[in-house]
């Protein structure tokens, strides 16, 4: 038996403190050891983490990423060894070491033991009985499912070809490649749209491809003095918050522009309602009021952006092209003051200015006039006035100046999105808060906008731009089509999935006709659930792998049961911090008994193995390895170690060591945070090698008129315009708003299905809290009922819903008392009529919707 | 010499809370475990000794307050038991001694907090601190509360301990006390500002 109170520090120095700080583990913790905590006591030792206590009792510690949403925060297990999968076998609680980039978790890793055993958790292979969307099944061996699969599979592609197959996934995005590759499927098409796609655009426009990626660029959390939060609720990643927090000790201030009041918001910060979809016209005007005032950062706006770059009267930038023949197209020119000429934008130890106007002689002969675009900028900014913003903000312009004068006297930063609910003008709004930031030129210092350095974990199967596939271990073959229907439609799209619904629905640009769906919740993930409805209705094979029922599965010919997060191993970057750190997922457990949980990668192999064996073995599968636990060992576990000693050899480490660091604390930080880097060091990733406030490339393109961000009037819905007609936003909470977090048990009181409304709208529509009500879409023809919650909470106005946390309709919902409540309240996105951005494909998921009482919240 | 007693108190901080509901769930897996799957029906919650209320101050400003036992110095449920089976323990806790509780209730109705509910199998009052993190103090370890918190917003400590964390905060940061007006000498406080 161990000591009670070992005092030896068995995690590289954290302390008790330390390790007990935060941990939420608790919240699984004492459920999960019988006999409760006076058994789990004994391995919390005054020092921390006692390993050896633990050991000597008979448990092992296992680290994992938490996935119960995209974050990838840092969990600890307790296992009981040798014991079966047992809630009462496994103790899970935050990483609590102080070095861990991401650490602690919050109400969604709560909820992780919730999922693991739900009562929701899909057990056994299902084959649809009734029709579509009924959810009627009856449960099927693995050998029966795979077969028909493979079979209908195998019968759909021999005739219409490889590319009548999609597949959509959205943390498991690389799981879905080991069928579709082989298979010569280009359509992977995952959730992007409705999540990320404007900001990727956006900063992949302005700073390059190498910083588009909202984990790539974020505030530096640590050293935070004032961050503006446009739209984004901050509630994931946990690590961030935790830090932000720390900060706020310290006296950072966050600043949350959002039409309702995100719970983070309580913490003493400040909550700017504002009205949806002209975050824009705010930042614009922010824009206008630094320059107005003198408040942005020359020095930087000259150097580093490309402001002092001249623009033709055309709205294109000046080249080498112009002005000789054969010259080229990428190398731009500014006028110099210390020569007092024009001078190519690569020339050293020029200065440029930034209000220079003058005619050039061309390439032809011809004259042209010139303006910097700073210029351009100035005129553009004209009409953002505080009080133009006003009107179309609802944001009195005392404030916005407020915060414009704030952001520059506290050397803040404006966050640059990763999820929020949009409109149809998100693009422009994530340029526009990337001008800010450009103006502030506040990057890669100590509070500033800072960028991340990737881990460089090598990918299990990666594909060139030729089509060439490579797998890590040793196999490689050729796509011939590798264009998905979203690219062409979507030119700078990182995943349109209403390209699919079109294919499906239009057969445009060709026939889709079998869907594969990974992990995600397409019916609560894409706008206009009639469209998707329709488009499900029309495929012949639907196939989806999830690990609870999801309103999607009811709509599925096969579910097939995968495996959670704590049951599989897998080795993967820490996103979200601005560290290059890997972390260790470590299978914390097996699944539940009765529940026949697979890999999703053999899943995947096993189908294509069952319909064409010798494009399995193209990636070196074949049936030996048909036996999961066989398959686990001797495929996924080689590439494991192929990417571990990849990533070793990449980062000049002892592959050895490395795993036992990983083994040992579940995560490797290989490169602290450096400032100075970008753009002092290292340029931005644009073609000019500047940050892009002018965005040239969309312009060269000839996708947009002009580069500068704009605002114009959300486009995705019909405006309200009438007394009972409100935008209809959704919006995340930290405690259940993820796909899967969202249908866990505590969902039902700490979330809430209601349509908030703001106490005034609320009494001119005579409704008080609780009161049924009667919601219709006012451009798509879609009624349904929910309650209403009466708060300040949220902008006149404005009628806000959590997301992922009412109006499922999966018939194991509707017959379980323990989760009816989740089919009460809305799914935001029947109202939505899935407007796409052109070019980029960006979704809008908010709406308008009329709003009337009635006497029963039940239609 | 007499070493003063100790007087425990809860610390929450409200600048620094975003609600994210760790606390709330750990509250539960820790104390009734075999509540997680169960409706509170008391307070058609979660059976947590945790409440969480969303108001609006006088200012109009939303405001979310976290709700628990305040052990209170002149507690009320203390004084109405006619059992004898609520009183405080050395430590300034209101402790509930199941073997002399009748649950007759007149506890949870005589709380001004409302923090207490009846358990359905059990048929006590329940209440912070339940019996998982009376185990964990006892061993010199935070509440589960105090541990699950991801933004540093809570904290428990001896008062009557300088050098303790909840006294350096008391003496460092604006805090108040709920219901104060009510001279229960609530011992649970609400940190408000610098």
């Amino acid at each position: 038996m161990a000591e009670p109170h070992a005092s030896k520090p068995l995690e590289r120095g954290v302390t008790r403190r330390q390790f007990l700080a935060g941990t939420a583990a608790v919240a699984g913790g004492w459920v999960l050891l019988q006999g409760g905590w006076s058994r789990a006591r004994q391995f919390l030792g005054p020092d921390g983490l006692d390993t050896g206590a633990a050991r000597a009792a008979g448990y092992t510690v296992k680290h994992t990423l938490c996935f119960q949403c995209g974050a990838s925060c840092g969990l600890t297990a307790l296992v009981r060894e040798g014991a079966p999968p047992s809630e009462e076998n496994f103790l899970l609680f935050g990483n609590q070491h102080p070095d861990h980039p991401q650490r602690g978790f919050c109400g969604r890793g709560a909820t992780a033991v919730y999922t693991w055993n739900s009562p929701l958790r899909i057990r056994k292979p299902l084959k649809r009985v009734g029709e579509r969307g009924e959810g009627r099944f009856e449960e099927i061996g693995w050998d029966q499912a795979l077969d028909e699969i493979a079979a209908k599979l195998k019968a759909l592609v021999d005739v219409e070809g490889a590319r009548s197959v999609a597949f959509t996934a959205h943390d498991l995005r690389e799981y879905p490649q080991w069928l579709a590759w082989p298979l010569g499927a280009a359509n992977t098409v995952n959730q992007p749209s409705t999540c990320n796609t404007s900001g990727i655009s956006a900063r992949r426009w302005m700073m390059g491809a190498a910083y588009q990626h909202h984990a790539a660029v974020d505030p530096d959390y640590d050293h935070a003095r004032y961050v503006v939060f446009p739209g984004r609720s901050l509630h994931a990643p946990i690590g961030a918050l935790h830090r932000l927090a720390k900060a706020r000790q310290q006296g950072a201030r966050a600043v949350f522009l959002n039409p309702a009041m995100p719970e983070a918001a309580f913490a003493d910060a400040e909550w700017i309602p504002i009205l949806p979809g002209t975050d824009a016209a705010f930042l614009l005007a922010v824009c206008h009021t630094l320059i107005h005032e003198q408040r942005y950062d020359a020095e930087f706006v000259a150097r580093h952006t490309n402001l002092p770059f001249l623009l033709k009267a055309d709205d294109k930038p000046l080249t080498e092209a112009d002005r000789e023949a054969g010259g080229e197209v990428g190398r731009f020119f500014l006028y110099d003051t210390a020569s007092g000429g024009l001078a190519a934008h690569t020339t050293e130890g020029v200065a440029p200015g930034l209000t220079h106007r003058g005619t050039v002689r061309l390439a032809d002969g011809s004259s042209a006039e010139v303006t910097t675009a700073f210029n351009r900028l100035v005129e553009h900014l004209a009409e953002y006035t505080p009080e133009y913003a006003e009107g179309i903000t609802q944001v009195p312009a005392a404030t916005l100046v407020r915060v414009a004068r704030e952001l520059h006297t506290r050397q803040g930063v404006v966050e640059d999105t990763w999820y929020n609910a949009r409109n149809g003008n998100d693009t422009d709004a994530v340029m526009a808060i990337m001008t800010v930031n450009a103006l502030l030129g506040n990057f890669d210092q100590p509070g500033g906008l800072c960028f991340r350095p990737g881990a460089r974990v090598p990918a299990t199967m990666s594909r060139a731009a030729d089509g060439q596939v490579s797998t890590l271990l040793g196999h490689s073959f050729r796509m011939d089509d590798t264009r998905s229907v979203d690219r062409m439609k979507y030119p700078e799209t990182n995943g349109t999935f209403d390209a699919v619904l079109q294919a499906i629905l239009e057969g445009e640009p060709y026939p889709i006709k079998a869907l594969f769906v990974l992990g995600t919740t397409v019916l609560q993930r894409d706008p206009n659930t009639r469209r998707v409805e329709a488009a499900l209705r029309k495929l012949d094979l639907i196939v989806t792998n999830e690990i609870l029922a999801q309103e999607i599965t009811d709509w599925s010919d096969y579910v097939l049961p995968a495996e959670m997060f704590l049951e599989r191993r897998r080795l993967s970057g820490i996103p979200w911090t601005l560290t290059a750190a890997v972390g260790w997922q470590e299978a914390v457990t097996r699944p539940p008994p009765g529940v026949e949980a697979r890999s999703d990668v053999w899943i995947m192999l096993e189908i294509l193995r069952r319909a064409y064996p010798e494009r399995a073995a193209l990636v070196g599968y074949n049936e030996t390895l048909s036996d999961h636990d066989t398959f686990k060992r001797e495929f996924l576990d080689k590439l494991e170690d192929l990417q571990l000693e990849g990533l070793a050899k990449s980062w000049e480490l002892d592959a050895d060591e490395l795993r036992q660091e990983l083994a040992t604390q579940g995560f490797k930080v290989l490169q602290g945070q450096r400032y100075g880097q970008v753009p002092y060091v290292r340029p931005f990733a644009t073609p000019s090698g500047r940050f892009e406030v002018y965005a040239f490339h969309p312009v060269l393109r000839g996708y947009r008129e002009h580069g500068f961000a704009t605002w114009f009037p959300p486009p995705a819905y019909t405006l309200p315009a009438q007394p009972d007609e409100f935008y209809l936003v959704s919006g995340k909470n930290p405690i259940t708003a993820s796909g899967t977090a969202g249908l866990a048990y505590p969902a039902r009181f700490l979330s809430d299905r209601a349509v908030w409304l703001h106490p005034a709208d609320a009494e001119r529509l005579g409704l008080s809290e609780g009161d049924p009500i009667e919601v219709t879409g006012l451009d798509i023809d879609w009624t349904a009922r929910a309650a209403v919650r009466v708060t300040p909470r949220v902008k006149q106005g404005v009628a806000f819903i959590y997301s992922f946390s009412g109006g499922y309709r999966q018939r194991r919902v509707r017959e379980d008392d323990r989760f009816r409540f989740l089919s009460e309240g809305l799914n935001p996105h029947w109202f939505a009529k899935a407007h796409l951005e052109p070019v980029t494909g960006a979704a809008a998921n908010n709406a308008s919707v009329r709003i009337r009482k009635v006497s029963s919240a039940v239609g | 010499m007499n070493t003063p007693p100790q007087r425990l108190v809860h610390l929450w901080d409200a600048t620094q809370c975003i609600g994210c509901g760790a606390c709330v769930m750990a509250c539960t897996a820790t104390n009734a475990p075999e509540m997680l799957f169960r409706e509170e029906t008391g307070w058609q919650s979660l059976a947590s000794n945790i409440r969480r209320i969303e108001s609006v101050n006088g200012q109009g400003r939303p405001e979310l307050l976290l709700v628990q036992c305040q052990h209170c110095q002149r507690a009320p449920c203390v004084k109405t038991c006619p059992f004898g089976a609520t009183r405080h323990d050395a430590r300034g806790l209101v402790r509930l001694d199941p073997a002399l509780c009748a649950g007759c209730k007149y506890c949870v109705t005589s709380c001004p907090y409302n923090v207490r509910w009846m358990h359905p199998d059990q048929g006590l009052p329940m209440k912070c601190m339940g019996a998982g993190c009376l185990e964990l103090i006892g061993q010199g370890q935070p509440p589960a509360c105090v541990q699950a918190c991801p933004a540093m917003a809570r904290d428990f400590g001896d008062r009557n301990d300088p050098r303790s964390s909840v006294s350096q905060t008391l003496r460092t940061r604006r805090t108040r006390r709920l219901l104060e007006h009510l001279g229960t000498e609530p011992n649970y406080f609400v940190v408000v500002g610098s």
